[in-house]
């Protein structure tokens, strides 16, 4: 019996031993690898030619050029794409510019750079999808007709960023993209400032999106037939922060928020989820729903006043600030509460219609500048507004995009339509 | 051919009777002194004659024409000690004798080289538990079928420290083992792993498995280095209807009704409009998807009664050529209605600093659910000599659902809502038939090269799949305004998806194991064996937009068109080239390499058992994405050495210690390694793949008590103790976007720690059989606060319920044949999801549910039987922050009815 028990323990012991040296030494040069990749990265090529069919692209489109993209685009990271004035760029497939560098669009008044499909109609093209890139500037620049449809079936925003980076999009013009103008998720800063945009989005999508913990400016834009809101300021259904923190003021926007259907009205302009906001010297003029600042806004730390609210439909009067949300008419506001088609603000053209939201395409006798004798001159609000940041246009005297004294970068620049 | 000799036999009785007036018969049955079942298969002889038999299925034996005088007659069976008794028998007498054996006699270790213990009795059961090196709990074909359940999900939800985790709205459900979640455990058929057809997992859902087919189910909560080292929570193996000793053949047919279907319709969808193929899989290349390219008529939706659940199944064994040759064949089929009816909510905090949760939305849905398993095992063996056999088994397991989804989603914070009763709607209906299946070919081989040394090996084919052609969703949406009038409803869309799996593994293993016997009970045995498994993965998936038209010449475009019904909509492809960039097209493979040695020492007291095994993995993927910066391929290549050791101390002969340690790997499901992918899942969830997370490597350690009284009769009581690095969950997480999704992450270390008991005890015709597992795990990972601070708190594990219990109930008749079973099972508090914010979890609430089933013998050969599950319709109710109710599943009641045929 003894021999036994010894015999079991020594063999339990070396066997114990062995394990024990065993995960030692084993468990000292388990080792690990990972990784995942790209594929072969091809590297970028300098721009020669007037016809790029896709590939990773940087360097500079010539001013006055005409060029064909027949396929998509990236910018690499650490590369830029500089587009000079007076190019014009033809997407005639569904193709996109992803990037991921630096992309710059440096049209002027003179000379615009144009982005579009020659087929000129809505959806033809993938737009930028740029939600990774290290810089995103865009003056004096069309974007036509983007919006096709992505790798799952889905439309396509004109421009998609989501990254903490400066965004400056000024003097631009949208048309006929099928979801979102601009739509910056993260905490981005943005300087939205003096742009058109024109019958943008299917039966969904907003000219401006801002979510996430965007800061900044939306100012001087003149939107017009947006499927959804005009402008949207938004944080998160779920997650209060960051929290998204914006100026929004002195523009005109028209007949938006109609093509989502009754059930999910758009607004002209929204304030909501935890998002804060200083609203003022907006023109809103026949929107689904006018202003809603509702009720999970931050509202403690959103102002909003001497907005101009304008409406043909006796539907729409009962939206201008709708009902059992948290906005309510403030005491500068110019709105009128009981009539339908009170403070008409005089533009140079429009047509007192019920809106068409059928229509995409803006009818060519709209021109949202004001006539002299319109009642918005002059009502603007010009006092101090808190967390405007410094380099931007000022807020204006005159109420909406289109102002008398256009000093210091304030009022919209474009003639109407594109 | 059985009832020709059925008749036959029946035919010489009734001449043999006749002429042979001055014999007698002797007939009676063998039974278990203890559970009194019947023993089936006990060899039953007249010492010093030639007279013998092998009782029936329920123990059952007639000896005949026997000369009237003295002998001895001879019960043996495997598991028992033998009994003799003396009989005079008088001519024309039909003498009835009872013989009840008791357990204990020949162990399994014993029986000759191919013979085992009859694995399908509960007995055999608590054989394999005894002489199990290392830790095992199994539950037996003669349980299951008494049981209320008809799937394998059903019946380890009844065994000790499992729970099982159901998707929401899906059907796919998995095996929690300690409260460790299913990518901690694996699932083998017969011992070898199996392809998955799931689109997520690499695991065969339970759910689909008839259990009517398995002969046990067997769960090892402790490895050894011959195992596969993925199974940190517990081994899931189940064991298919095997290698016969006798002819046998059964048969069960049973119809049933869901108590849902009591007061509803079943609404279904025709079928026929469902093209195999997308458009522009079935149209040459550069084809223009066309809104006549996509069916209406799976998305006009229907109602009836709903038809009966059935179910139908048989088995057959026979050996022929002097019982060399094996064979098994077994199918089992069940055609399933049932449905559920839930509700789903998000949350927001408050306009406050509080971070009280409130509901955003309040989704209700019903789902009507038909179910078509079957399960079809084909089994040959070959015993070549005393010292070499081969096998081929095939396991083929299809699946057929039918869902018609219909959602109702009331928005309560957001747009137009003013009060209750007011605001948004979302209207959902959604219409999906999904094939599944699983075929599994090995083909093994046993032989003793020397008497000490045995070389086993096997080969296996599997290769499984799931096809969801042309899932179709379709959304509308109205209105309440604040004057409760309400806007007309709007067609917002519909959703096509075309969704392919294919899965495919080639495995190959060898094990060499040398046994030595040292004399005086001491046995040194070495095993040293080696595994090479390939699989591969590829999906496809193609996706479709139908929005309202609009004709882009001039820019004209529509608002929403208002709903009216599925024939009259119009709509347009918005993508007509479908998705050829998709993400979820992706192909991923995985090479495992796997070698150990081990070595397991026996005397009369102990048995120490250990060694180390080495596992290597290769995962390669590759994706089609929409920019060449994202990644669209990768690898991860690891080697892990997995070292273990089980310590078995004998008590007594019915008493066993057991320690053990071993290491365990998890490694991430395929998907979750690809950048991007996101499965189709049932209920809209939203996952993405991350290429960076790191397998899982976990230590643990045990120690069990367990005490085989008699029979059936047990007692196991344990403790466990895991850590667990780099351990994987699905979180929560906010994209840059605002949408929540879930993506995998390695958390930071966990600990789990917990004991369980498990029980089996008999009063006469009175038993109780039970078990409860207490578990408590930490695992700490990033959360933010609602502030937007960063935080870590400590929270049990994903899918852990800190208390699960069962108990049942059993009343057994063997004499009268009857037997009912009363089963209630106790899951507590569960941490089901982890929320975005800190103290923001989903906690599912403590469940009590009871099933029942009882079964009475009506003839020699025919038992009548009725099962009944889930009879308190014992709801799912998840909450947050205690109080919020986000989401609650109501299954109702099930009901069977069938006969049992065995011969």
């Amino acid at each position: 019996m003894k021999i036994k028990l010894l015999q079991f323990l020594s063999t339990g012991t070396m066997l114990t031993g062995l394990l024990a040296a065993g995960t030692l030494i084993f468990s000292s040069c388990s080792k690990n690898n990972a990784g995942a990749t790209a594929g072969p990265q091809l590297p970028a090529e300098a721009i020669r030619g007037t016809t790029l069919n896709g590939g990773n692209v940087k360097g500079v489109m010539l001013t006055d050029s005409t060029y064909t993209v027949n396929g998509d685009i990236t910018v690499l990271k650490g590369d830029t794409l500089t587009v000079q004035a007076g190019a014009t760029i033809n997407v005639p497939g569904n193709h996109a510019f992803y990037v991921q560098g630096v992309f710059q669009s440096l049209g002027t008044s003179a000379k615009p750079v144009v982005f579009q499909s020659p087929t000129a109609q809505p959806g033809q093209w993938g737009g930028f999808q740029a939600d990774s890139c290290q810089g995103f500037t865009a003056y004096w620049t069309k974007f036509l007709w983007a919006g096709g449809p992505d790798s799952t079936g889905g439309t396509r925003q004109t421009i998609s960023i989501s990254v903490p980076i400066p965004v400056d999009i000024e003097d631009c013009w949208f048309v006929g993209g099928q979801d979102n103008s601009i739509g910056v998720y993260s905490t981005a800063s943005v300087k939205i400032l003096r742009n058109s945009m024109y019958g943008n989005g299917t039966t969904d999508g907003d000219c401006i999106d801002f979510h996430s913990g965007v800061t900044g400016v939306v100012a001087y834009n003149v939107i017009w037939g947006s499927a959804g809101s005009a402008i949207k300021i938004y944080t998160s259904s779920t997650i209060q922060n960051p929290q998204t923190n914006c100026e929004v003021y002195n523009n005109t926007c028209v007949e938006s928020g109609f093509r989502r259907g009754a059930a999910e009205p758009g607004r002209g302009v929204l304030v909501d989820a935890f998002s804060q906001a200083r609203v003022y010297n907006n023109l809103l003029v026949n929107n689904y729903w006018s202003l809603d600042v509702t009720q999970t806004a931050d509202i403690a730390h959103t102002v909003y006043n001497n907005n101009y609210f304008y409406v043909t439909v006796d539907s729409l009067r009962a939206f201008m600030y709708p009902a059992g949300e948290a906005g309510t008419a403030q005491t500068a506001d110019i709105i009128n509460l009981t009539t339908t088609g009170a403070n008409n603000p005089l533009f140079v053209g429009y047509s007192t219609g019920a809106p068409d939201p059928s229509v995409r395409i803006i009818p060519a006798n709209y021109d949202f500048h004001l006539q002299s004798s319109s009642p918005a001159l002059g009502k603007g609000y010009t006092g101090a507004v808190t967390g405007l940041p410094s380099g931007v246009p000022a807020l204006s005297g005159d109420i909406g995009a289109y102002v008398s004294d256009t000093s210091g970068g304030k009022g919209n620049r474009h003639a109407a339509g594109y | 051919m059985l009832t020709r000799r059925f008749s036959l036999s029946c035919l010489l009785l009734l001449l043999l009777q006749q002429g042979f007036a001055q014999s007698g018969t002797i007939k009676g049955n063998a039974y278990d002194l203890i559970s009194h079942d019947g023993l089936s298969g006990a060899y039953i002889s007249l010492d010093q004659t030639s007279f013998h038999q092998a009782a029936d299925a329920k123990g059952n034996f007639e000896l005949r024409n026997i000369p009237a005088g003295e002998y001895e007659l001879i019960v043996t069976t495997v598991g028992y000690t033998e009994v003799r008794r003396h009989i005079s028998l008088k001519a024309g007498e039909v003498q009835k004798v009872f013989i009840g054996l008791n357990p204990g006699g020949k162990s399994l270790e014993e029986v000759t080289v191919f013979g085992r213990a009859d694995r399908e009795k509960e007995t055999g059961s608590r054989d394999r538990e005894k002489s199990a090196a290392n830790m095992m709990n199994v539950i037996s074909s003669q349980a299951m079928v008494r049981s209320p359940d008809v799937n394998a999900a059903n019946v380890l939800q009844r065994m000790s420290g499992v729970t099982i985790q159901r998707s929401n709205g899906g059907d796919e459900a998995y095996a929690i083992v300690r409260g460790m979640e299913p990518r901690y455990n694996n699932t083998l058929l017969n011992g070898e792993k199996i392809a998955s057809p799931d689109n997520k997992s690499r695991y065969v859902q339970l759910g689909i498995i008839p259990s009517d087919i398995l002969s046990s189910i067997e769960i090892s909560k402790s490895l050894l280095p011959d195992m596969e080292g993925d199974a940190t929570g517990g081994t899931i193996n189940m064991v298919v209807k095997d290698a016969p000793d006798k002819t046998s053949f059964k048969a069960t047919g049973s119809i049933g009704y869901s108590q849902l279907y009591f007061n509803e319709h079943y609404i279904y969808f025709p079928t026929s409009g469902i093209q195999s193929q997308s458009p522009i899989q079935r149209n040459p290349l550069g084809y223009v998807a066309q809104p006549g390219d996509f069916s209406r008529s799976n998305l006009d939706f229907k109602s009836e009664q709903a038809p009966p659940t059935a179910l139908a199944g048989f088995s057959f064994t026979h050996r022929w050529f002097k019982d060399k040759l094996g064979f098994v064949l077994a199918d089992n089929i069940q055609n399933q209605y049932y449905g559920n009816i839930s509700s789903q909510a998000g949350t927001t905090p408050g306009n406050d600093t509080t971070g009280k949760l409130q509901r955003t939305d309040a989704n209700n849905f019903q789902q009507y659910t038909q179910q078509l398993n079957n399960g079809l095992v084909v089994h040959l063996d070959y015993v070549i000599n005393e010292k070499n056999k081969v096998n081929i088994d095939e396991f083929y397991l299809y699946s057929y659902l039918a869902q018609s989804r219909f959602n109702v989603d009331t928005t309560l914070i957001g747009t137009g809502r003013v009060g209750p009763g007011t605001g948004q709607i979302h209207l959902d209906a959604i219409s999906q038939t999904q094939h599944t299946y699983v075929n599994n070919v090995r083909v093994s081989g046993q032989h003793y090269l020397l008497p000490a040394l045995k070389l086993d090996w096997a080969g296996i084919e599997s290769q499984a799949g799931n096809r969801q052609p042309d899932v179709a969703d379709i959304s509308t949406d109205f209105l309440i305004n604040q004057n409760f009038t309400q806007t007309a409803t709007f067609f917002d869309g519909i959703h096509r998806t075309w969704q392919n799996n294919n899965d495919k593994e080639y495995s190959g293993r060898l094990n060499l194991d040398y046994k030595i016997k040292a004399g005086s009970g001491n046995d040194l045995e070495l095993k040293a064996g080696g595994l090479y498994r390939y699989s591969s993965r590829y999906n496809t998936q193609d996706e479709y937009s139908l929005v309202s038209p609009s004709t882009n010449s001039g820019g004209g475009a529509a608002t929403k068109e208002v709903w009216t019904n599925i024939n009259d909509i119009q709509w347009q492809v918005f993508n007509t080239a479908g998705t050829s960039y998709n993400p979820n097209d992706f192909k991923a493979t995985e090479t495992i390499y796997a070698g150990y040695l081990m070595a397991r020492y026996t005397n009369a007291k102990w048995e120490l058992a250990g060694g180390l095994r080495m596992e290597y993995t290769n995962d390669v993927w590759q994706t089609r994405v929409h920019s060449v910066t994202e990644p669209d391929s990768g690898y991860q290549a690891y080697t892990e050495f997995l070292p273990s050791a089980a310590l078995k101390y004998k008590l007594s002969a019915r008493e066993n210690l057991h320690f053990s340690y071993f290491r365990s790997i998890s490694r991430p499901n395929y998907y979750e390694l690809v950048y991007g992918a996101s499965p189709v899942s049932p209920n809209g969830e939203i996952a993405d793949g991350n290429p960076y997370v790191m397998h899982a490597v976990a230590e643990n350690f045990d120690i069990r008590y367990e005490i085989f009284p008699k029979g059936e009769e047990h007692l196991f009581i344990g403790a466990f103790y895991k850590r667990i690095n780099n351990p994987i969950e699905l979180r929560l997480v906010g994209n840059g976007h605002g949408a929540l999704y879930v993506t995998p992450l390695n958390s930071n270390p966990a600990n789990n720690l917990g004991a369980e008991i498990s029980f089996t005890q008999y009063w006469g015709r009175f038993g109780v059989t039970g078990n409860y597992a207490y578990t408590h795990s930490a695992i700490s990972s990033q959360q933010l606060n609602f502030k937007g601070d960063t935080v870590y708190p400590t929270r049990p594990m994903q899918g852990q319920a800190e208390h699960v219990g069962n108990l049942s109930l059993l009343y057994k008749d063997t004499k009268h044949g009857t037997f009912a079973q009363l089963a209630y099972e106790y899951q507590g508090l569960t941490l089901a999801q982890t929320g975005s914010y800190a103290g923001a979890d989903f906690y599912q609430r403590p469940t009590n549910t009871l099933a029942f089933s009882c079964e009475k013998d009506i003839h020699k050969h025919f038992t009548v039987f009725a099962k009944a599950n889930n009879l308190l319709n014992t709801p799912i109710k998840e909450y947050v922050q205690n109080t919020v109710l986000v989401l609650q599943n109501t299954y109702w009641a099930t009901f069977n009815v069938g006969v049992r045929y065995a011969y």
